[in-house]
């Protein structure tokens, strides 16, 4: 009877054992069938305690929470999107790009160095928006389209960081030589091309027509932005851009979109046409 | 004598008063003559110009197949143009110029993509060529240009030269070939174009040579000397699907899935050879000259050499 009794006991504390997931190979090996449930449960029993221990240890990570948020730039972030976008395919490329472009943003915070790589990132994000649900039935081709933009995009912001917040640090003329410094103008021209080459293409007239007058939108600000406005160069490419905009045909392709219209064929030509000739004459300039 | 000079300088008065008298009445006659001055509105006098291009005969290249005869430049008879709809815009199609040698897979050759949209009030059609652009994006080439290499189709009948509808190559295009269209009358023979495969597989090669192209759903195969030289995922450039662009896609496998890119490489189009027996698929690779490609026919190769002689002999 004592036997027994011993028996039991023994029996009982090796089930315990095998529940409490600290022995799953010896609890399996005495023959015992465990459903998926219960592995399941022994699972999550195990995580669980084991990231418990993570976070509730007196020096946890919860006071180095700023340090880590900070551990990453904006063009760490950049280059961290970059890589990982090709985890996914077109359709959620794009909304993955557009999460971590908002999170970029929010990281590049109001850094002076970084002005423009925050305004690459909203203004690609605001095309996304504005074109992608009007580039026509194509809708393969639209979405391999913006995700070609978004890529650039990132690429374009992440060229466009200077690095005049460490003038005073450094020798002027390597500064000069090496540094980048890229002024609001430049920084115009260069968006006014990338956006010239995403205005053609076999999406929808409607589409099109946005790229073009965001263009000349964009353009206005950033030459106007600039402090050097009153140089001939800049000042005369302003000039260019007003002049557009208080045109018939800029304001007839901007009334159509507003209404939700497609611009005329002859608007949509003689805009591409102005905007031609204002980009051919900056570019001498510049 | 005082009375006679008198008279001479009455006289030469009265004769002078009537030379200038007969000048005035002349005059006056004339002007009378010629009418009053016509009064025109100016705005209808500078419209007049976009007036006289209104023709009445509106260009609409349907969609098929039309050969193409050189008139001045030989060296396009035998080429065909493929016409479809650009399902973005009504009033645009797109269109493939290709010789007919490499449509039936005979030979590999040069071929050009155009967009086509109506142009001087509808009188023309303007065909402008496809780019492939460096970062990857397709592009109009005329929308980037202003002397973009561009063909000008308008309706036939000029002259001698009668056909239905007549090319003119611009700004350098196709040398400035002239070129008339005939459209094939029989539509059973004119393939369907297609962005993929029908079946959703299609297999090219020989067993003796290897594999040459493979697809299978959306993915497509390139292989050289039998091994795999480069794959790529399929994307339909236009709602009615025509064709589609190649994008490099690479298996990871680690993640065990297919990695596509975003730039365009090359183009792919599909269609039925032999009345629908067969089918076959053109890829096309962009070379230095705009909207000019190399292009090399593919097909699946099921027919005994019996059947396409006698489908060859009542083509």
């Amino acid at each position: 009877m004592k036997n027994i009794f011993i028996l039991i006991v023994l029996l009982m504390s090796a089930k315990t054992f095998s529940m409490d997931g600290l022995s799953l190979s010896s609890g399996l090996g005495e023959g015992e069938e465990i459903t998926a449930q219960q592995e399941s449960l022994i699972f999550d029993v195990k995580m669980e305690s084991d990231l418990e221990g993570v976070g509730t240890q007196g020096s946890g990570l919860e006071d180095l929470e700023q340090t880590i948020l900070d551990s990453y730039s904006a063009k760490d972030m950049i280059r961290y999107a970059l890589d990982n976008r090709l985890d996914y395919s077109l359709g959620d490329r794009i909304k993955f790009l557009d999460s971590k472009a908002q999170e970029i943003v929010k990281i590049s915070d109001n850094q002076e160095d970084e002005k423009f790589l925050r305004i690459s990132l909203n203004r690609t994000r605001e095309m996304a928006r504005l074109t992608l649900g009007i580039m026509g039935k194509a809708h393969q081709e639209s979405v391999r389209f913006i995700a070609n933009f978004y890529k650039e995009g990132f690429e374009m912001a992440y060229s466009v960081v200077n690095d005049n917040t460490f003038l005073s640090d450094r020798d002027m003329d390597l500064f000069m030589k090496e540094g980048t410094n890229v002024t609001s103008a430049e920084f115009g021209r260069m968006m006014a091309l990338r956006m010239w080459n995403y205005s053609s293409g076999l999406q929808a007239d409607a589409s099109k027509a946005v790229f073009l007058v965001k263009l000349v939108q964009y353009l206005g600000a950033d030459l106007a932005g600039d402090l050097r406005v009153r140089e001939p160069a800049i000042a005369k490419s302003l000039a260019d851009v007003i002049a557009i905009k208080k045109g018939r045909v800029y304001k007839n392709v901007l009334v159509n979109l507003q209404r939700n219209k497609i611009p005329s064929n002859e608007d949509l030509a003689s805009l591409r046409k102005e905007i031609w000739r204002l980009i051919r004459n900056m570019n001498q300039r510049f | 004598m005082k009375k006679s000079m008198k008279n001479t300088i009455r006289f030469g008065m009265i004769t002078t008063v009537a030379i200038l008298g007969s000048f005035v009445f002349m005059n006056k006659v004339h002007a009378t003559d010629r009418g009053n001055i016509e009064q025109s509105n100016i705005e209808e006098v500078l419209s007049s110009m976009v007036r006289e291009q209104q023709v009445k005969k509106r260009v609409v290249l349907e969609n098929g197949y039309y050969e193409v005869q050189g008139i001045n430049n030989s060296n396009f008879n035998g080429y065909e143009l493929l016409v479809d709809n650009a399902e973005n815009n009504t009033d645009k199609i797109l269109a493939v110029l290709i010789p007919k040698r490499v449509r039936k897979g005979s030979e590999s050759g040069f071929g050009y993509f155009y967009e086509g949209r109506s142009v001087k009030k509808g009188s023309s059609m303007m065909l402008a060529p496809i780019n492939i652009t460096s970062n990857g994006n397709l592009n109009i080439d005329s929308e980037m240009d202003t002397r973009s290499p561009v063909l000008l189709v308008s309706k036939g009948s000029m002259g001698k030269f009668n056909y239905e509808f007549v090319i003119q190559g611009k700004n350098g295009a196709l040398d400035g070939a002239l070129l008339g269209l005939v459209r094939r009358g029989d539509k059973k023979k004119h393939p369907k174009l297609r962005a993929t495969s029908k079946k959703g597989y299609f297999a090219s090669g020989s067993h003796k040579n290897g594999p040459e192209l493979v697809v299978v759903g959306t993915e497509l195969s390139i292989y050289k000397n039998g091994s795999s030289e480069k794959t790529y995922e399929m994307i339909q450039l236009n709602g009615d699907d025509m064709f589609s662009a190649l994008v490099v896609s690479e298996f990871d496998t680690m993640a065990e899935y297919d990695v596509s890119y975003e730039g365009v490489n090359k183009i792919a189009m599909f269609f039925d050879t032999y009345s629908g027996k067969e089918e076959s698929v053109i890829i096309a690779t962009p070379t230095h000259d705009v909207g000019r490609y190399r292009m090399t026919a593919y097909d699946s190769g099921t027919l005994s050499w019996i059947k396409k002689l006698f489908i060859n002999l009542f083509d």
